[in-house]
């Protein structure tokens, strides 16, 4: 017998898990749109798949998975692999004042997608490189080499102080 | 090193504007999942179209181009040219089998025979990949390539395997398009190209062979190579930065947020046919998929997939629109599905391979019953 919940007890946890889980959605798209779209077939699937969610209190994570589970469907479309090349980073001419540096989210924003996807998956759902390569739908090696690519340029747009030397490699 | 970058990243995070949780369109959404899933495919209608961003680059008159004396002719499609895999079991649409050292990872239709990738992990990277010729009689074939990272392409109608190298120690600028005959292991044809890529995670950019022409997608322009010329020059139809494809000369095209609005001529950008992008998440199909022959198109849904990566279509049925003449056809999906090259589909259920046609959606028992392991099926792509 499959549970489905009530309107009541699903809005409720909705009203709850939106806000982590469309974080989550923005960092790895990097577009609202996008993102409210990925957050919401992940509660919407959540939904139709509650029998599965035994505990309450497991709901946030089952529907954590289910996003993952629906970005790896979307990463692994040939539309997504088609990714857009990153803008070139200017050239430095001297030292950055490090006022002037953009703010982490706004530097992830000048990564291409897959790269930024990478730093996400790593350093904000904690993923390992392998579980990292299962949800883009590449190897770890390419998970390392866009890692290291990734790093060297937030490491130029942020600094020393966010990134030091030594930062680049796993 | 970079527990600083990830407290950055996770307090940042909290100052990202979130909209209102749509919470009654959640609700009606896994409702009209459920319906979904009990009654099969819904309709599909016309609508939107895609602008197409075209770019110039400086074309090339064939100078470089290194071509084997007897390049081949372009080949009727063979109707038993397809095949299908199960662990390292190859089984062929003529009734013959073949057994590979190793899973196949990745099937691909020539008119020589059927090439397949072989290796343990899905990976084109992975060090014990290896591509062989599986002929008609089901004899193997070792192609001797290590080709490593890269993404080749093939045309059913010819015998050659294309795909491109860095030419020499040039960094990302300079390549080699090749075309690998199958038949004897050598270069047929070497067209040299340049241009930046730096947008894929592949050691050179990812190709898509149809007929004469190579798509080569590279940053700043999808470049068209006329192997049997060796004129370079734009795609202007097709996006830069992107997985080159062209199916018979169509090629299905996006909108910005990646879902498919039309079918389209490679040549002229003209529409062949308009897709409904669908009005939200999960809305839609996924991807469109184009027969080998170019007559046909899937819509193919969305799918999900478990940590075993074991997916299932969330429909079970899904549209097969015939490009010239403007109908569809519902067809049940089954587990799996892929193209001959002729353009039937190839649909596997459990054990069993069916083939199915796009215009009556009638599918009948091919008789294969496939093996344990992992299926792959013809007429798809298995690169990433």
């Amino acid at each position: 017998m499959i549970r489905r919940p009530g309107d009541a007890q699903f809005t409720a946890f909705v009203q709850d898990a939106w806000r982590p889980l469309y974080r989550s959605a923005y960092l790895l798209l990097g577009e609202h749109g996008a993102a409210e779209d990925l957050a919401q077939a992940a509660l919407t699937k959540t939904y139709a798949a509650w029998g599965r969610v035994r505990e309450p209190d497991a709901a946030y994570g089952y529907a954590r998975t289910v996003l993952l589970n629906e970005a790896r469907s979307l990463f692994r479309r040939t539309s997504w692999r088609r990714e857009l090349p990153s803008d070139d980073l200017p050239e430095q001419t001297h030292e950055p004042d490090p006022s002037d540096r953009p703010a982490v989210l706004d530097a992830l924003r000048l990564l291409p997608p897959r790269q930024r996807a990478v730093i996400v998956l790593r350093f904000y759902e904690d993923l390992d490189v392998e579980r990292t390569a299962d949800t883009l739908g590449c190897s770890p090696g390419t998970v390392k080499s866009q890692t290291s690519a990734a790093l060297s340029k937030l490491r130029r747009l942020l600094g020393d102080a966010v990134l030091p030397e030594g930062a680049l490699h796993d | 090193m970079t527990e600083r970058l990830s407290a950055l990243l996770h307090d940042e995070a909290l100052d990202v504007p979130v909209p209102a949780a749509p919470a009654e369109a959640i609700i009606a959404g896994g409702r009209r999942t459920r319906v979904r899933r009990r009654l099969g495919a819904g309709a599909v209608s016309a609508a939107a179209a895609a602008a197409v961003a075209a770019v110039c680059l400086m074309p090339s008159d064939g100078s470089g181009l290194r071509l084997a004396p007897d390049p081949a002719a372009a080949s009727p499609l063979d109707p038993a040219g397809w095949a299908v895999s199960a662990g390292s079991t190859l089984y062929l649409g003529n009734g013959a089998t073949a057994q590979l050292p190793d899973k196949v990872k990745s099937i691909y239709y020539t008119s020589a025979g059927t090439v397949v990738r072989t290796g343990t992990v899905a990976y084109t990277d992975a060090p014990d990949s290896a591509y062989a010729l599986v002929g008609d009689d089901g004899r193997v074939h070792s192609l001797g390539l290590a080709l490593g990272d890269r993404a080749p392409s093939t045309d059913p109608r010819l015998p050659y395997l294309a795909y491109a190298q860095r030419r020499g120690n040039t960094g990302h600028d300079a390549w080699d398009v090749v075309l690998r005959d199958v038949r004897s292991g050598d270069v047929a044809v070497s067209v040299p190209v340049d241009g930046s890529f730096t947008w894929g995670g592949w050691n050179a950019p990812p190709v898509a062979l149809d007929g004469d022409h190579v798509y080569v997608g590279l940053d700043d322009a999808t470049l068209d190579v006329d192997w049997r010329t060796g004129a370079v020059s734009t795609a202007s139809h097709l996006p830069a930065a992107r997985f080159p494809e062209s199916t018979s000369g169509r090629v299905a095209l996006e909108n910005r947020s990646g879902q498919p609005v039309r079918v389209a001529e490679v040549s002229t950008g003209a529409s062949v046919a308009e897709l409904s992008p669908g009005g939200g998440p999960g809305e839609g199909p996924a991807a469109v998929s184009i027969s080998p022959d170019g007559r046909f198109a899937l819509l193919v849904p969305w799918r999900t997939c478990d940590d075993d990566n074991a997916c299932v279509y969330d429909q079970p049925a899904s549209e097969v629109l015939q490009l010239d003449g403007g109908r569809s056809a519902t067809v049940d999906l089954g587990d799996q599905v892929g193209w001959t090259p002729d353009g039937r589909l190839i649909r596997v259920t459990g054990q069993g391979v069916d083939l199915c046609s796009p215009v009556t959606a009638v599918c009948d028992p091919t008789g294969i019953r496939l093996g344990e392991g992992p299926v792959k099926v013809g007429g798809n792509s298995y690169e990433s």
